[in-house]
């Protein structure tokens, strides 16, 4: 994406308001990429995310995507969503499903059998009858996770996936996702607040500036793969490149202009 | 301890204890008044709801109610239901309709009566209208609050996985998410159907148990005409209580976890 901007515009006690939430934003993620994008909370992450899943439009710049112009949805794209998007009325397997039900193209025993597979990945298999509401936070997330892979699409959008799942479970996921993306090789971008996660995951990660989101910086990260089969953060060279992000977001922050009710 | 026990247990005694202080107060009442125009007997009472159910007038005049009410009902429902879609899918049609809506809402059904009386007649026709109208609006801001309440979020899964054309939309999202606010809108509307039924009948043609009510009351008859009155309320707490129950069945997903 090239130059991206998003304005939020809307109107209150009839007075129009806006909100810069993309300034300018250029990113490019190279097929079969893993890239986090970090940044504090409200800087844009999940604009950006929508923007490039096809939900909501931009003002300026381009998205494009093996060369064309994103203009809406695809099966291309799959997103876990950050708050987990779940239909309280389906059960789990079907929420699973539902990527696959929808298309016409697939059975239904595929789609079922599809599901089922993820959801074991994902950790929950014996809860597919469940309701989404009988599950705890981090379970209902793996859930959205296993709706995207069954979606089976090339580029995976991730919203802070992980981001209500505990320390350990986390682990776990962070490991299985990386088992399954070595295993499919899709692009992924995946947004979230961790600085240790940004870095574990990631071929590159991407430095949002706070509000409106630019990216301030990459970083390529050049630990060897695969990285469940080390102690990644005994890792010297984990430790320098958490040091450098931590330094950039650091700045970041102290850099804040004071805002206008300060001065 | 006694009081979680009593608490915890069931219901039902408490109904039956304040059934009884009701039966009492009354009765001292009819002691008090020695009138039984006023304040009859409950055994005067009891028979006339005996006489009422072996002769058969109560059997057939609750049927003719019924009747009207499910055909008003039914009209009421679908056509609500229809149109609040329609107001709550588009933001401009439900922005025109909705103040019109809310300005026929708060007209008193009495003070419609005679209007609704010289275009529809007093038939059954009139009285059905008049049930329609009476139950119409519950169902129809119920639907359409709960279709302009869709949860956005789940819109946006909608179109990510695919499903782009609004009517896709309507049925895997905006439907299922309305059934809660459909569901209380029958039970509201039902209760109300009930209460438009009893106008009907006693305000435009005389019939159903409208009919006997006004018939013995007009005869002085109060023991009959309590007995004729006791099925209405009890109709409209069964009816309610039938979609408060098939309310959690479709809405399983919210209860489950409850009653577990
Ligand atoms: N629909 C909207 N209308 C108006 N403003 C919006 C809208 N969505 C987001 N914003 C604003 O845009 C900015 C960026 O929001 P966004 O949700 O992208 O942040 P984020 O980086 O994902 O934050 P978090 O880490 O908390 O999820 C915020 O200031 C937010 O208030
Ligand atoms: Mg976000």
């Amino acid at each position: 994406m090239v130059g991206l901007s998003k304005t939020f515009r809307w109107k209150k006690k009839g007075v129009d308001q806006e909100l810069l939430a993309i300034d300018s934003l250029d990113l490019s993620i190279s097929k079969g990429d893993f890239v986090t994008v970090i940044g504090p909370s409200g800087c844009g992450k999940t604009t950006l995310l929508r923007i490039v899943a096809g939900l909501i439009g931009y003002d300026s710049g381009e998205v494009r995507i093996n060369g064309e112009v994103v203009t809406g949805p695809g099966q291309d794209r799959a997103v876990v969503f950050q708050s987990f998007g779940l239909f309280p009325w389906k059960t789990v397997l079907a929420n699973t499903m539902l990527p696959l039900t929808v298309r016409s193209d697939v059975s239904s025993e595929e789609a079922e059998d599809s599901a089922r597979l993820n959801l074991k990945k994902v950790g929950l298999s014996g809860f597919e009858d469940a309701h989404p509401h009988q599950l705890s936070g981090g379970m209902q997330q793996r859930v959205g996770l296993a709706r995207a892979l069954t979606a089976d699409p090339d580029i995976l959008l991730m919203d802070e996936p992980f981001g209500s799942i505990d320390a350990q479970t986390r682990l776990v996921m962070q490991e299985e996702l990386l088992r399954i993306w070595s295993e499919t090789r899709k692009t992924v971008m995946f947004v979230t607040h961790d600085l240790d996660e940004a870095v574990m995951l990631a071929d590159r990660v991407a430095v949002l500036s706070p509000g409106p989101g630019k990216v301030q910086d990459e970083l390529i990260v050049d630990l060897p793969r695969p990285r469940w089969e080390y102690d990644l953060r005994a890792h010297p060279r984990f430790a320098e490149i958490r040091a450098t992000v931590w330094d950039l977001i650091r700045q970041d922050t102290v850099s804040l202009p004071p805002s206008a009710e300060d001065t | 301890m006694k009081r979680g026990s009593l608490l915890s247990g069931k219901i039902w005694p408490l109904h039956v204890l304040f059934a009884a202080g009701v039966v009492v107060i009354w009765q001292l009442l009819v002691l008090h008044a020695g009138n039984e125009v006023l304040f009859p007997n409950l055994d005067s009472v009891g028979a006339a709801l005996w006489d009422l159910t072996s002769s058969g007038k109560l059997h057939s005049a609750m049927l003719e109610s019924l009747r009207l009410l499910f055909t008003g009902f039914t009209f009421a429902f679908v056509g609500a239901f229809f149109l609040g879609v329609i107001m709550g899918s588009s933001k401009a049609i439900g922005m025109a309709l909705l103040p019109l809506m809310s300005f026929i809402y708060c007209v008193p059904l009495i003070a419609l009566l005679p209007l609704l009386l010289m275009w529809f007649g007093f038939g059954f026709t009139g009285r059905m209208v008049v049930v329609a109208y009476s139950s119409f609006f519950p169902v129809l801001l119920n639907v359409y609050a709960g279709v302009r309440e869709t949860p956005s979020d789940l819109v946006e899964v909608a179109q990510s996985i695919g499903l782009t054309g609004r009517l896709a939309q309507f049925r895997h999202v905006v439907l299922p998410s309305s059934v809660p606010f459909v569901m209380a809108g029958f039970r509201l509307g039902i209760g109300r159907a009930v209460v438009g039924m009893a106008i009907a009948e006693v305000f435009l043609r005389l019939g159903g148990i409208g009919a006997l009510i006004v018939e013995n009351g007009a005869r002085f008859r109060t023991a009959y005409v309590i007995a004729a009155i006791v099925p209405l309320p009890l109709l409209g707490i069964a009816l309610t209580k039938a979609a408060a129950r098939f309310e959690q069945r479709v809405q399983y997903w919210r209860y489950t976890a409850v009653s577990e």
